[in-house]
């Protein structure tokens, strides 16, 4: 809930100084917005302001107060309650058991969930159902964590930049259980030939997301992790050999190739570095990019709520803000922020936030003096005809980070081994290392756009 | 030919038609034709949308739906969209 300032009512219109239409201007990116116009109204406005932000599918509000209002005094009789979320929504036990009888039927099923397991809080009945029946679990980008990285069942990321085998795997789906996501284009790759010989059951609690991409064979609004409870009362246990042992063949044939240990200062192998050493309960932000796909690849994301990335949106300059405010929160748990140049550039003044509050926050600056991520589109789809994606003028951002009074290291390839990364982990406060990025790498493998998610490119096996 | 009419009963307030236009604009689709009058003592009013024959109707109407100050979203198969013709006198 952002609560903005609005000049005074009787000025509204006129062009008056540093005067904007907040109210116009923030229509299309909330999930509403108000614009208040007596104090009176803001005995309800704000508790609503809180009850929809928080309520159903989550999302962002404005409430813009004119300066007169913000004066304005007024006399009530009681303070109003303070607002609480709806409580979940059921789903109608019918489609549960039509639900239970479908998976009981399908011979090769894939759990395909997404952010909405996390908003939900249903990481425990997402890994009893998966147990149970024995379903290979593939994430989006913002399910990552809602099921444990590693986990047998686990088949990691899908979609424009996930690896091989997954995507392979899930195209052999007969039933897709799409739980909590809404078909993104990063994840289906071209939606026609998106795990074509799948049923889908589409479970979401925003109604407007069921058949809006794919049309399911079967679909509840409702909250995923009520749907879940209710199915695990009624879903037989099952083993699924023979579709495991597909699954294993094909990861066999697709393995992920990691960059040899000895490629020392490759993205990758940072983030590895990096996995190895936190714990389950740390928090990871990213901020948009080359770093946050690689981030998203190669970092073990092993419990809820501890990878807080921008999605659907891709808003560069996410990752120091979040990492800030998750700092704020669990202050206890290490936040790490994984960034590139060109997003920290975009909110670079929080270095001084950070100073001010000194959280125990780590910035990885991925430094390749590049947008990296459309260097990379302009290098496979446009001909390598390369245009504002390379930073003429780059600052050093260790002098930056120290001119802000923050600790800031230069790190080179060779040290990507050794304890100084330790150290730096266990240190109190905050901290920027600057980590130099071949400004050639790419992310692979990668779907091209508007492709099919089979038609992946780079990552291959070497022979 | 007959143009399906979604009649909305929202909110009577001045940013409702921002947020239903809004939505049209924003979603690509096609908006024909506006009627809008309060109802019942000035708190709620009724809008009538004209819009074209669209396979991403059922879409849109679920979108009305989620909005804050829409109470209510039918599809009016039964209103000729005739009531729209007294517009042509002024215009």
């Amino acid at each position: 809930v952002a609560i903005t300032g609005q000049v005074p009512s009787a000025l509204i219109g006129t062009d008056a100084f540093q005067e904007v239409d907040t109210y116009g201007l923030s229509l299309p990116i909330t999930k509403h917005n108000f614009l208040v116009r007596d104090a009176a109204e803001l005995l309800e406005v704000i508790p609503a302001a809180f009850h929809l932000a928080e309520s159903g599918r989550p999302g962002p509000v404005v409430v813009d107060v004119p300066k007169d209002v913000q004066m304005q005094s007024v006399e009530f009789e009681r303070w109003p309650e303070p607002a609480r979320k709806d409580p979940p929504v059921g789903c109608d036990p019918d489609d549960i058991a039509r639900l239970a009888e479908m998976i009981h039927k399908a011979n090769r099923p894939v759990l395909y969930i997404g952010g909405g397991i996390i908003t939900s809080g249903c990481s425990k009945e997402l890994r009893q159902l998966a147990l149970q029946n024995s379903i290979p679990v593939t994430s989006t980008l913002m399910g990552l964590g809602a099921f444990p990285a590693g986990d047998p069942l686990d088949l990691g990321m899908l979609g424009m930049h996930g690896s091989r085998f997954t995507n392979h795997a899930i195209e052999e789906a007969d039933l897709l259980l799409a739980l909590g996501v809404r078909f993104d284009d990063r994840a289906t790759g071209k939606v026609a030939e998106f795990c074509p010989n799948a049923a889908i059951a589409h479970i979401d609690i925003d109604p407007a997301e069921i058949d809006k991409i794919k049309t399911s064979a079967l679909s509840t609004a409702g909250d995923v992790g009520e749907a879940m409870r209710q199915l695990i009362k009624i879903l037989p246990e099952d083993n699924r050999s023979s579709w495991h042992a597909r699954l294993d063949e094909l990861r066999r044939t697709y393995p992920i190739e990691w960059p040899a240990p000895e490629q020392t200062g490759h993205p990758l192998n940072w983030i590895r570095a990096l996995g190895e050493r936190l714990e389950p309960a740390d928090i990871v932000t990213t901020d948009v990019g080359q770093h946050q796909m690689w981030a998203a690849q190669a970092y073990p994301v092993r419990a809820p709520r501890t990878w807080l990335t921008s999605g659907g949106l891709g808003t560069m300059g996410f990752g120091l803000p979040a990492a800030i405010g998750a700092a704020l929160e669990k202050p206890e748990q290490r936040t790490v922020c994984i960034t590139g140049d060109g997003s920290l550039l975009m909110n670079i003044q929080e270095l001084a936030t950070l100073a001010d509050l000194q959280l125990p926050v780590k910035i990885f600056l991925f430094n390749n003096g590049h947008l990296g991520l459309v260097r990379q589109q302009q290098e496979l789809f446009y001909g390598r005809r390369y245009h504002a994606v390379e930073f003429e003028t780059s600052p050093d951002f260790v002098t930056l980070a120290r001119s802000f009074g923050l600790e800031a290291h230069r790190m080179k390839p060779a040290d990507a081994t050794g304890g100084w990364l330790d150290n730096i982990l266990t240190a109190p406060g905050p901290c920027l290392v600057d980590l130099p990025i071949q400004s050639a790498e790419n992310v692979f493998p990668m779907v091209p756009p508007g492709g099919a998610n089979r038609e992946m490119i780079g990552g291959e096996i070497h022979a | 030919m007959r143009k399906p009419v979604i009649e909305l009963l929202v909110n009577n307030h001045p940013g409702v038609m921002s947020h239903v236009t809004g939505l049209f604009s924003r979603r690509a689709f096609n908006l024909e034709g506006i009627l809008c009058g309060s109802v019942g003592d000035g708190k709620q009013s009724k809008m009538f949308l004209m819009v074209n024959e669209d396979r991403r109707l059922p879409q849109l109407l679920k979108e009305l739906a989620k909005l804050h100050d829409v109470m209510s979203v039918q599809l009016r198969h039964e209103i000729d969209d005739s009531i729209f013709a007294p517009l042509h006198a002024v215009m």
